[in-house]
C-alpha cells in the first residue's frame, strides 16, 4: 500500500509549475515537501489530491493509476492552511461530513466524532460553533475532519502556517504524534524547515518545480546535495559546489580571543589569507580544509567579531571570516568578546 | 535532480484509459452545466429576446422587406426630438441632483458613526423599494393645487418629475457610493492631511478619486432609471409632458401606431445600451479598485462642526425630500374635502366614482399578491439557476468568457425598459413558438413579464453570496468524499439560502409594484394594484383621487413590510442594490 508519484509535469501557460517529480511514500510514512513559496509544492499536492490534473505523469495507489479518478473517489484527505471549516455547521457536523449516512449509523458516527475529538485533544467540543474557535482549535477540528473517513493518504497544505510560532511548534509535535498513532500515510507541504523536520520522516526540497533532494531530515541538513539546497536550508557559506562543502549557522564555536593583529596572523597560518594578505579563493580554502588533518584536529577558522546577539536561548557572535564571509558562531558562556576582537573558531559536532 | 532517496525511474506518461475517463468526466460536466444553463436561456429567449427582437424588427421591416421609412417618419417629426430632449434632460438633471445630494449622504451614513445610523440608513433607502406609481402619487399629492406646495405651480412639470426621480434614486447613490466609502482606506486621505492639504483639498484630490468608480457606476444606473422612468412620469407628467418611454405606450395604446412605437423602442434601446456600457465599465473598474482597498474597520464619529454641511444636506433630504411626501401622502389619504375621515379607505371596496374600475381595489390587491407570488417563484427559480451556473470558475478561458456572456445576457432585462418587454409580449406571444396557445388570454403573461423584470435583481442578490464562497470549501468537501451533487447541496445551496431569502423578498416587492410591462398586458378583471392606482388618479373626481391616495398607502405598506422582512434575511455578503 504505497503512494507513488511518477514523473508529474504541470504547467500554467509557459510557466512549468511542477517538472519531472517522482517519489514513493511507504505505508504510514510522512513525506515533507519543503520549498519557498511558488516552488510548485502546493500544486503537486493538488495534483495528488485530484483537484487539478497534471499535463503528464501518474499518481499511483498500490500500483493503480488514479489520474482521471475524481477527487471524491480517491480517498485522499486534504487539509488546507486555513482549515476551511464549514462555518454553517457545528464542530461535530464538520467532522462527520466525510462519514456518509448510508454507510454509518448515527451511533457509529457519534462514536467516531468523539474518538477523533479525543485524538486531537478537543473532547466535548461536538456542539461548538466553529466560528468561535481559536486558530489552533480550528486546525485541530480540520485535522479531525480530514482523518474521520480514515483516508488512504492525508495531504496537508501548510496546515500550521497561519498560527503563531509557539502554537505552531507545539501543534507540529502533536500532528506527528497523531499521524503516527493512526498510521496515516501523509504528504506535508510547508515552507518552514523546522516544521518539516519535526513532522516528517523524509523531506523533499523543492525549487522551481523540481525536487532537488529527498532524504531523512538529518542527512538533508548535514549533507545537502547541492549549494541551492544548502542555501535554502540557511547555510551561511558555500565554499565549493562539487564536492559540496559549506557551513551551516553555528557550525562553529568561538574558542578564544586573539591579541591585536592576531586574527590576520592566524588566518594566514590557516590558509585563509595568502602571503600578500589577500583572502584566498573559497574553493581553494575548501580543498585545504578538507585535507586529512593530523590527530583528529577540528577544522579551524580565524575572524573578527562584528556583533554579539542572543538568539533562541543562547549567545552567538557574528564573525567576519576572511575567504568565507560572515558566519554565526556559538559563544560559550564565560567567554567575553567585544566588537572588533579577533577570534579563533573551531568546527563543532559534525 | 538529486539521486538520493527513493526517487523512481521515469516510466511512460499518461495511460490511455486515464485519458479516456478524464475526457468522459469533462463531457459529463459540460452536459450537466449546459443543462442547468439551458432552462434559463430558453426562458430568456422566449420571454425576452424574441419579443424584443420582434419589436425591433417591426421598426425595420414592413411587408417582409427592409423598410426604413418608419425611422425617417418618426425622426423627422419635431415631436420626437422634443421627447428625446426631455428624456435626456430628465436623465441628466435627475442624475446630477441625485449625485449632488447622495454623496454627502453616503459620507454621513456610511463613513461616519452616530447613534441611530442604521435606522436613518434604513429610512433613506426605503424609497427604492416603493412602487413607482406610489412615488408618483405621493409627489402629485404634494404639488397638486390643493396640496401643500400647490402654490409653486409645479404640478405636471419637469421639476415635479425630477423631484420624484431624485426621491427614488437618492438611495441608489447613497448605497453604492457609501458601500465603497465604508471600505476605502481612510489613511490615504489622512496622509494627504499630514502633507498639508485642507479637508476640502484632501477630499477632492484623494477621497473623491478613490470613490470615482462607485460614483460613475451609480451615476450610470441612476441615469438609466431616470431616462426610462415610466410609472412616475405617467402619474406626474401633465398634459403634453412625455419621454420616449411614455410615448411608446401612447403610440401603442392610444394611437395604435405599432410601427412608430417600435421605432421609438429602438431609440430607447440605444440610450439604454450606452448607459449600460458606461455602467459596466465603471463596475469593472470598481471591482479592481475594491480588490486593492483593505476593508477599513475604523469609521469616524460624526462631528457636528466639521461635518456640518454634509449633515445639513442629508437632514434636509431625509426630512424634506423623503419624509415629507410620505407623511403628506399618509395624511392626505385620511382627508377628504378638508375633513379627517376614513372614507377613502372605505371606498376601496368599490370600483370608484363613474365606475372607473372593473374590480374593487381590494380585489386588485389580491390579484397583485397572487401574480407577484407566481412571478417571484419563477424569478427565484430561473435567477438562482443562472447565479449558480455563473458562479462557477471554469479553468478554461473559453468557459470563463461563456459565463461572462451568460451573466451579461441576464442583466439585459434590467436595462431594457419594462414597456419594451410588455409591448414585445403583445406582438409575439399570441402564438408562442408557433404553438396554437394564445398566452395573452391565459393570464400568465403578467407574472411572466414581472419575472423577466425581477430576474436580474435575483441574480445580483444571489450571485455575490455564491461568489463569496471560498472555492476551497468545495474542494475540501470533495476530498472528504462528497460527490459534485452533494457539494452543490451541502455547500452552495446551504450558504446561498441566506441570499435567497432577500432575493425572494426583492423579487416579490418588484413584481408587486411593477407597472411598465403590466400596463400593456393586464386585463381589466385581473388588474393589479399599481394599474388600479393609475386608473384612479387619471380619472377626474375627488373620490377617485382620494381612493388613489388610500390605495397607494396600502401598496406602500405592503411593499415596505415585505422588504423589511427580506432585509432581516440579508447576510453581510448579499446584494448589490
Amino acid at each position: 500500500m504505497t503512494l507513488s508519484v511518477d514523473n508529474i509535469h504541470v504547467s500554467f501557460g509557459d510557466l512549468a509549475a511542477v517538472a519531472e517529480v517522482s517519489f514513493t511514500a511507504a505505508e504510514g510514512e510522512i513525506i515533507g515537501l519543503l520549498g519557498p513559496s511558488g516552488c510548485g509544492k502546493s500544486t503537486l499536492l493538488r495534483v495528488i489530491s485530484g483537484l487539478i490534473a497534471p499535463d503528464q505523469g501518474r499518481v499511483l495507489w498500490d500500483g493503480v493509476d488514479l489520474i482521471g479518478a475524481p477527487v471524491h473517489k480517491r480517498g485522499f484527505g486534504f487539509m488546507f492552511q486555513d482549515g476551511q471549516l464549514f462555518s454553517h455547521k457545528s464542530v461535530a457536523a464538520n467532522i462527520e461530513y466525510g462519514l456518509p449516512k448510508r454507510r454509518f449509523s448515527r451511533v457509529e458516527r457519534d462514536a467516531r466524532v468523539a474518538e477523533l475529538l479525543k485524538l486531537v485533544g478537543l473532547e466535548g467540543y461536538e456542539n461548538r460553533n466553529v466560528t468561535l474557535l481559536s486558530g489552533g482549535e480550528k486546525q485541530r477540528v480540520a485535522l479531525a475532519r480530514a482523518l474521520a473517513p480514515a483516508p488512504r493518504v492525508l495531504l496537508l497544505d501548510e496546515p500550521l502556517s497561519a498560527l503563531d510560532r509557539e502554537l505552531r511548534e507545539r501543534l507540529a509535535l502533536d500532528l506527528r504524534g497523531i499521524l503516527r498513532s493512526t498510521g496515516t500515510t501523509a504528504v506535508f507541504v510547508t515552507h518552514d524547515q523546522d516544521e518539516a523536520f519535526t513532522v516528517c520522516d523524509r523531506v523533499a526540497v523543492m525549487m522551481g518545480g523540481k525536487v532537488l533532494q529527498l532524504d531523512i531530515p538529518e542527512r538533508l541538513w548535514r549533507r545537502p546535495a547541492t549549494a541551492q539546497v544548502a542555501e535554502f536550508l540557511g547555510y551561511e557559506a558555500v565554499l565549493s559546489q562539487d564536492p559540496f562543502h559549506g557551513y551551516a549557522p553555528c557550525d562553529f564555536e568561538v574558542v578564544e580571543t586573539l591579541a591585536a593583529g592576531g586574527a590576520d596572523t592566524l588566518a594566514r597560518q590557516l590558509g585563509q589569507l595568502d602571503h600578500r594578505g589577500e583572502p584566498v579563493d573559497s574553493s581553494a580554502l575548501a580543498a585545504l580544509t578538507q585535507q586529512p588533518r593530523t590527530g583528529g584536529e577540528p577544522e579551524q577558522l580565524a575572524g573578527t567579531v562584528m556583533d554579539k546577539l542572543f538568539q533562541s536561548g543562547r549567545a552567538i557572535a557574528r564573525v567576519s571570516v576572511p575567504a568565507v564571509g560572515e558566519l554565526t558562531a556559538a559563544l560559550p558562556s564565560g567567554l567575553s568578546v567585544a566588537q572588533g576582537d579577533g577570534v579563533r573558531l573551531i568546527r563543532v559536532a559534525q | 535532480m538529486a539521486d538520493v532517496g527513493q526517487l523512481e525511474g521515469k516510466s511512460a506518461g499518461l495511460s490511455g484509459t486515464a485519458r479516456r475517463s478524464a475526457g468522459g468526466a469533462a463531457l459529463r460536466r459540460t452536459l450537466t452545466w449546459g443543462g442547468a444553463a439551458a432552462i434559463p436561456l430558453f426562458f430568456l429567449g422566449v420571454f425576452f429576446a424574441w419579443p424584443v427582437a420582434a419589436l425591433v424588427a417591426r421598426g425595420f421591416v414592413a411587408d417582409g422587406a427592409l423598410d426604413l421609412t418608419g425611422f425617417s417618419e418618426v425622426l423627422s417629426a419635431p415631436r420626437t426630438w422634443r421627447l428625446i430632449g426631455i428624456t435626456l434632460a430628465q436623465g441628466l438633471v435627475g442624475t446630477a441632483v441625485s449625485l449632488l445630494l447622495g454623496i454627502p449622504g453616503a459620507y454621513v451614513l456610511y463613513r461616519c458613526t452616530f447613534p441611530g445610523r442604521m435606522l436613518v440608513r434604513g429610512f433613506v433607502t426605503m424609497p427604492f423599494v416603493l412602487p413607482t406609481v406610489v412615488v408618483g402619487v405621493a409627489f402629485r399629492a404634494l404639488f397638486t393645487t390643493s396640496g401643500p406646495l400647490g402654490s409653486w405651480g409645479l404640478d405636471g412639470t419637469f421639476w415635479a418629475v425630477v423631484a420624484a426621480l431624485v426621491f427614488f434614486n437618492y438611495s441608489v447613490v447613497v448605497r453604492t457610493v457609501g458601500g465603497l466609502w465604508e471600505r476605502v482606506d481612510p489613511r490615504a486621505a489622512q496622509a494627504a492631511r499630514t502633507l498639508g492639504a485642507s479637508r476640502a483639498r484632501a477630499f477632492f484630490t484623494v477621497t473623491l478619486p478613490q470613490l470615482a468608480p462607485a460614483v460613475a457606476s451609480a451615476g450610470a444606473v441612476v441615469f438609466l432609471f431616470c431616462a426610462t422612468a415610466f410609472g412616475t412620469v405617467m402619474v406626474l407628467g401633465g398634459q403634453g409632458y412625455g419621454t420616449i418611454e411614455t410615448e411608446i405606450w401612447m403610440q401603442t395604446v392610444q394611437f395604435l401606431d405599432l410601427r412608430a412605437a417600435a421605432v421609438l423602442s429602438v431609440l430607447q434601446l440605444v440610450v439604454v445600451a450606452l448607459s449600460l456600457w458606461v455602467s459596466g465599465r465603471a463596475r469593472s473598474r470598481q471591482e479592481r479598485a475594491l480588490a486593492l482597498a483593505p476593508a477599513s474597520a475604523n469609521p469616524q464619529p460624526l462631528s457636528l462642526r466639521a461635518d456640518a454641511l454634509a449633515i445639513a444636506v442629508t437632514a434636509i433630504v431625509a426630512v424634506g425630500l423623503i419624509a415629507w411626501p410620505l407623511v403628506n401622502l399618509l395624511a392626505s389619504a385620511f382627508r377628504r374635502s378638508g375633513h379627517w375621515t376614513l372614507d377613502n379607505f372605505r371606498a376601496l371596496t368599490g370600483t370608484g366614482s363613474g365606475n372607473a374600475l372593473s374590480v374593487s381595489v381590494y380585489e386588485a390587491l389580491y390579484n397583485s399578491v397572487v401574480i407577484a407570488l407566481y412571478a417571484a417563484l419563477m424569478a427565484l427559480a430561473i435567477g438562482s439557476m443562472v447565479a449558480f451556473v455563473v458562479s462557477r470558475r471554469p479553468a478554461s478561458a473559453a468557459g470563463r468568457r461563456t459565463l461572462g456572456l451568460l451573466d451579461a445576457a441576464f442583466m439585459l432585462p434590467l436595462g431594457v425598459s419594462a414597456v419594451t418587454v410588455g409591448f414585445g409580449f403583445l406582438i409575439t406571444l399570441d402564438r408562442p413558438l408557433g404553438l396554437g396557445v394564445d398566452l395573452r388570454s391565459s393570464g400568465w403573461l403578467v407574472p411572466i413579464a414581472q419575472a423577466v423584470v425581477a430576474i436580474p435583481l435575483v441574480i445580483r442578490t444571489v450571485l455575490p453570496v455564491l461568489r463569496a464562497i471560498d472555492p476551497r470549501q468545495r474542494e475540501v468537501a470533495a476530498t472528504l468524499g462528497a460527490s459534485p451533487l452533494r457539494v452543490a447541496l451541502t455547500i452552495d445551496w446551504a450558504l446561498a439560502l441566506r441570499g435567497l431569502g432577500l432575493a425572494a423578498g426583492m423579487a416579490f416587492a418588484v413584481s408587486l409594484g411593477e407597472f411598465g410591462a403590466t400596463s400593456f398586458l393586464s386585463r381589466p378583471e385581473t388588474a393589479t394594484l399599481p394599474i388600479v392606482i393609475f386608473r384612479l388618479i387619471s380619472k377626474p373626481g375627488a373620490e377617485n383621487y382620494g381612493m388613489a391616495l388610500a390605495a397607494s398607502v396600502i401598496l406602500a405598506l405592503v411593499s415596505a413590510a415585505i422588504m423589511m422582512l427580506a432585509e432581516r434575511l440579508r447576510s453581510t455578503h448579499a446584494g448589490e442594490f
